[in-house]
């Protein structure tokens, strides 16, 4: 005989109180998701050692011709036009083959794209040299600090 | 009795209709197909874009803001930072590029914030500052400070310029 008589209520399968906490932790993840990804495709970046800095920034890039500036070389549109080293040691602002590669293209907006611990002083000069390349319109891709 | 009476129906409600369960298993299972998926089809490195404006090679400064802070700037040295204002003289005669330099030296990037919070109680107006970083500084150090500058103090137009 049973001191404390429990009820024996029988419960088939999952009920509303195990269901609901699970939809709601499912709608905040699909929130999480949505919030903190992009419908864009995978970056590819020329150099696979190479890391994008991190900004609070929210604005969603589109893409457009891109300079990158790797561990190794400077990049535009994808193909490598000098060395890193060099310019980076150089006193020269203007990066000759960059100018001359950006003014190929003739484009009025370009983004930069460069490794987190590239010295400023190199990222000056290629700004500058897309500048002077007639480019109006500059701005640097990140990777924002909402990513998963 | 009436027969349009809702309280007297010919077909009695059953008792598990208010069941939720049903609703509560299809929304469960509709979130485990919707949340795979969404992570297989979206990119979980979300790039964005900082804005970046360069002052000219070899510009002259323009006022083009009329309130009395006509000019910020904020110049990194190897020990720290110099903040510089360029404040209208107190002379009601002064025009505009009439000017006295303020200049204060800082050791860190958060005394730096402060005394820029305390020159925009002076001119909330202007939201344009120059920002001269060092050779040695990288990138990432950059992109921090613009965007404090730009989030959290609400300088919208942060002018980048070529490190002496």
């Amino acid at each position: 005989m049973n001191l404390f008589s429990h009820r024996t209520q029988r419960t088939n399968g999952l009920g509303v109180a195990t269901l609901a906490p699970m939809v709601d932790i499912f709608t905040i993840l699909v929130i999480a998701v949505l919030k903190a990804s992009s419908p864009q495709a995978p970056v590819v970046l020329p150099e696979g050692s190479m890391e994008l800095p991190l900004s609070n920034q929210e604005n969603i890039s589109v893409e457009h011709l891109v300079v990158d500036i790797a561990k190794e070389g400077i990049y535009v549109d994808g193909f490598r036009v000098t060395a890193r080293e060099y310019w980076e040691q150089s006193e020269d602002i203007l990066i000759s083959e960059v100018y001359s590669s950006l003014q190929q293209h003739a484009k009025k907006d370009v983004k930069i794209r460069v490794d987190k611990d590239v010295p400023w002083s190199l990222i000056s000069k290629t700004l500058h040299t897309a500048q002077q390349a007639g480019y109006e319109d500059i701005e640097m891709l990140v990777i924002s600090s909402s990513s998963l | 009795m009436s027969l349009l009476n809702p309280h007297h129906r010919l077909f009695k409600r059953s008792a598990d209709e208010s069941d939720a369960r049903s609703g509560f298993f299809a929304m469960a299972s509709l979130m485990m197909i919707l949340l795979p998926t969404l992570l297989m089809v979206t990119n979980p490195q979300k790039i964005v874009t900082v804005p970046l404006s360069l002052s000219q090679a070899s510009g002259t400064f323009t006022p083009t803001h009329t309130g009395i802070v006509e000019r910020i700037s904020i110049i990194a040295t190897s020990t720290g930072f110099l903040v510089e204002m360029n404040v209208r003289k107190s002379d009601v005669l002064a025009a505009s590029g009439n000017t006295e330099l303020k200049s204060w030296t800082m050791t860190n990037w958060d005394s730096v914030l402060a005394r820029l919070g305390e020159i925009q109680k002076i001119d909330p107006e202007q939201h344009k500052i120059y920002v001269r970083p060092t050779s040695e500084h990288n990138a990432q150090t950059v992109i921090g400070w613009l965007d404090s500058l730009q989030l959290n103090l609400t300088f919208e137009n942060v002018v980048l310029e070529h490190p002496e």
